[in-house]
């Protein structure tokens, strides 16, 4: 009963470290499609575009979503730097991502398009430091987890 | 197109969009002046109302208005740089007049620093109200050069959308033909996105969103149009478009300010275009939509049989 109350205490620190490394692989997949699609946003600013619902409008990465959520609360009668709030809630706490969005989505409504071209240029570095955080963490995440699997498996068998 | 009483109680305060409830649905409406820390003033065929809020409490406030220009300009102030720049918003084929700080950058004007007033023009799509005047304005199934004139707010684009249906069908004995539209301010056709959300018939080409004078020469040397209209005639280069078009055999449909023909001779672009006998017919409109007069090119009255 000892043993096998070892090897499930074991396994369960094998599952925290897989939830673990889950979670930053999700932010590190987070901020890749953020980095993307900040690209493809620029670049519909860049060719005309028309307004920010028709550039979120069908598309599905996380920015757009971010986007929608923005202009969803501007249409309930937040301000602007409440509803750049909203956007920016969706993503990991006190993260480099959260608060390059915040900044980015901060008085995007009545941006020029001047302004808009900043905010992007400013967003990108934020965001490749951000990757480059969510990379060594997820890294880190999955060496906790393989060693976790491996020590928990080999003390179970050695007390077994 | 959706009757204006939906169309704007959607997009003003509510407070505002009470008011409009209120209204007769065939209410003359045509303009809706909303500015910060003032009463509303509604201005119909022939008077305005002063609307005050509760106790005598302004209408609007700065924020209200900054919200309302937000919510008017789909909150994507860069989508609608440029026509800022020129005091104005289209929405949904309604002209929004701004008023408030503008601010200027090594001499450019770059917009609005704050929004302080808006005037919303409200649009109406009339269908068959230029149909009266077709026997004066053609000969043998074919348009001659038009010029409609009258103050703001007589119906000079509301007639005009209409001539350029009818051309364009080819009704009323009028034999069909292509029309191109240049139509800067999206007020002829309705709609920023290029198609046209008001009925302009099925052989009408538009070109929107640049200026009139660069959107004539376009329409005239690629889309070979039989017919090309433009709304508000303002500036020399908009009559040297005019007169080029004309030169190379296109009918011209346009607009412009005024009361009288007298009054356009004051302007002297227009006062060139009729010196050159641009225009054929000159309709003076006295009303929403009720025309006063026709003349030719030489200041004869055409419809003697109208009055």
């Amino acid at each position: 009963m000892k043993y096998v109350g070892i090897a499930m205490l074991f396994g369960l620190c094998t599952l925290i470290g897989m939830r673990l490394a889950a979670k930053k692989t999700a932010r590190l997949n987070t901020v890749r499609s953020l980095r993307k699609d900040l690209v493809l946003f620029s670049e519909r600013i860049a060719t005309g575009g028309g307004t920010l619902a028709k550039i979120a409008a069908g598309q599905n990465g996380m920015l757009f979503t971010l986007l929608g959520r923005y202009l969803s609360a501007l249409s309930d009668g937040e301000s602007e730097l409440n509803a750049a709030a909203c956007a920016a809630d969706m993503l990991k706490k006190d993260s480099t991502e959260q608060a390059g969005i915040r900044m980015f989505f901060s008085g995007l409504a009545s941006a020029s398009r001047a302004d808009l071209i900043k905010r992007v240029n400013t967003l990108s570095p934020m965001l490749e430091r951000a990757e480059g955080e969510a990379e060594t963490e997820t890294k880190q995440a999955r060496v906790l987890r393989i060693s976790g699997a491996l020590v928990g498996a080999g003390l179970t068998i050695l007390l077994l | 197109m959706e009757h204006w009483k939906k169309q704007w109680s959607a997009m003003l305060p509510k407070n505002v969009a009470e008011v409009l409830d209120r209204l007769d649905d065939d209410a003359p409406l045509l303009e809706i002046r909303l500015r910060r820390d003032a009463p509303l003033e509604l201005v119909f065929d022939g008077s305005d109302r002063i609307v005050y809020g509760n106790n005598g409490a302004p209408m609007a406030t700065a924020d209200e208005i900054g919200s309302l220009t937000a919510k008017l300009m789909e909150y994507s102030a860069y989508a609608w740089e440029n026509e800022r720049k020129n005091g104005f918003i289209t929405v949904g084929g309604c002209r929004v007049g701004l008023s408030g700080r503008m601010i200027r950058t090594d001499g450019n004007v770059q917009g609005f620093s704050s929004v302080s007033g808006v005037c919303v023009r409200i649009v109406r799509e009339v269908k068959d109200c230029a149909k009266p005047l077709v026997p004066y304005l053609t000969k043998g199934g074919a348009f001659f050069s038009t010029l409609l004139v009258s103050p703001p707010g007589h119906g000079k684009t509301t007639l005009l959308r209409d001539l350029i249906r009818i051309a364009s069908d080819g009704l009323y004995g009028v034999a069909a033909g292509c029309v191109g539209v240049a139509d800067e301010r999206f007020e002829l056709s309705g709609d920023a996105s290029g198609a046209a959300a008001f009925d302009l018939g099925m052989r009408t080409d538009v070109i929107s969103g640049i200026s009139k004078s660069d959107a004539m020469v376009r329409i005239v040397s690629t889309l070979s149009p039989k017919i090309l209209a433009m709304d508000e005639l303002n500036d020399a280069r908009d009559a040297a478009a005019l007169l080029d078009a004309r030169g190379k055999g296109v009918t011209v449909f346009a607009t412009a300010h005024g009361a009288s023909i007298a009054e356009l001779k004051l302007r002297a672009p227009i006062r060139m275009l009729l010196r050159e006998r641009v225009f054929d017919r000159i309709a003076v409109l006295h009303g929403v939509g009720a025309c006063e007069a026709v003349f030719d090119a030489d200041g004869n009255r055409v419809d003697g049989n109208r009055a």
